[in-house]
């Protein structure tokens, strides 16, 4: 509904009162900005000077002088903490690469040698010609187990791993190596045993 | 509206005039208005709702400022008269009735008239009803009327 001499004074009237909406505000600030002051009625000159007024107001602008800037933060600071984190980099990383036993190949290469020593260590048993000698090879037999556990044992205070299984793998467990090397005693013990029974 | 977009030129103007109604004084408002858009920028959390956290912001901060003025003296500042032209007259004496308004009818009518803001948009805003929002609204209208025909008369005599 357009805002009109006839009917201005009834929207001014809701206008006060605070009942208008926003289109019939608007109108009444399209028939104010619109209609020259020499044409306003006197009653309605106040109220016309609070629209244009207000019209003036909402367009007033704060200096650009005073903006707020957007914060970056300065590039000393960038360059400082980059500094800062090559610096930690050389003064800690020497130290990282010092501790050898945390190494894997250094680790493997120690304990392959001394699994080796360890299989040397063994004592030999002797090829036997006469049966009776069965009894003194099942005492050597059990001599040589014996000596090579206490050897096994001596080495295992020392070494976390005990060389490497049949089937490739580092042994870690002592029990294991402990089989295992006997095993390999009794294997070769074994062998000596049938060569000598094959003969009777 | 996004967190970045409260930074725009258009908020900051918005604020500004806000602030230069409640304060009268537009330096002054400049300074309120750095300083909440400064806080805002450095707040850890997003806002939930920037535009009305603002307002209220520029409103509180002008509020301690205002009492803190009142130690020393219990009127506004004088406003600089611009008037130029008719229209700038206009403007002049609507920020000169604004000043005989109370802080509550100053913040209300200026927020609704000049900066466009609907009923609910208050309501929700400055955590005041809608019906005390459309009273306090045409309190401030009805006052500014009999100020600036006081002033109107006062000048035709």
């Amino acid at each position: 509904m357009e805002i009109n001499e006839k009917n201005v004074r009834k929207a001014v009237e809701d206008w006060y009162e605070g009942i208008s909406d926003a289109a019939q505000e608007a109108l009444l600030c399209h028939y104010f900005a619109q209609t020259p002051p020499s044409e306003i009625p006197d009653d309605l000159a106040s109220t016309a000077a609070i629209f244009r007024g207000n019209a003036i107001l909402s367009q007033k602008q704060m200096s650009e002088k005073t903006a707020v800037p957007h914060r970056k933060p300065a590039a000393w600071i960038w360059i400082a903490v980059s500094a800062a984190a090559v610096l930690l980099l050389l003064v800690f990383l020497p130290f990282a690469m010092r501790q050898t036993d945390l190494n894997p190949e250094n680790h493997v290469a120690v304990t392959t040698e001394k699994s080796e020593q360890i299989i040397e260590n063994q004592p030999t048993v002797k090829k036997s010609d006469s049966p009776m000698q069965s009894e003194c090879v099942s005492e050597k037999f059990t001599a040589a187990v014996s000596q090579s556990k206490a050897t096994q044992r001596q080495t295992a205070h020392t070494e976390q791993t005990y060389g490497y299984d049949f089937d490739g793998s580092v042994i870690t467990d002592e029990n294991v190596a402990l089989q295992s090397v006997e095993y390999l005693s009794f294997l070769e013990l074994l062998d000596e045993n049938i060569s000598t029974i094959s003969a009777f | 509206m996004k967190n970045k977009e409260i930074f725009s030129k258009e908020n900051r103007d918005t604020l500004w005039r806000f602030a230069s109604t409640m304060l009268a004084d537009e330096e002054e408002a400049q300074d309120v208005v750095q300083d909440v858009l400064a806080k805002a920028w450095s707040r850890p959390f997003p806002m939930l709702n920037p535009k009305a956290y603002l307002i209220r912001s520029v409103r509180n901060a002008c509020i301690d400022r205002i009492r803190n003025r009142k130690l020393f003296t219990d009127e506004l500042p004088d406003l600089p008269d611009t008037s130029s032209s008719d229209h700038l007259h206009d403007a002049d004496l609507v920020r000169h009735a604004m000043k005989s308004l109370t802080e509550q009818q100053r913040m209300v009518l200026h927020l609704k008239d000049i900066e466009g803001f609907s009923t609910a948009e208050l309501s929700k805003t400055l955590n005041i009803p809608e019906n005390q929002i459309r009273v306090t609204l045409s309190r401030a209208r009805k006052a500014m009327k009999e100020y600036i025909e006081k002033e109107m008369n006062y000048g035709n005599q």
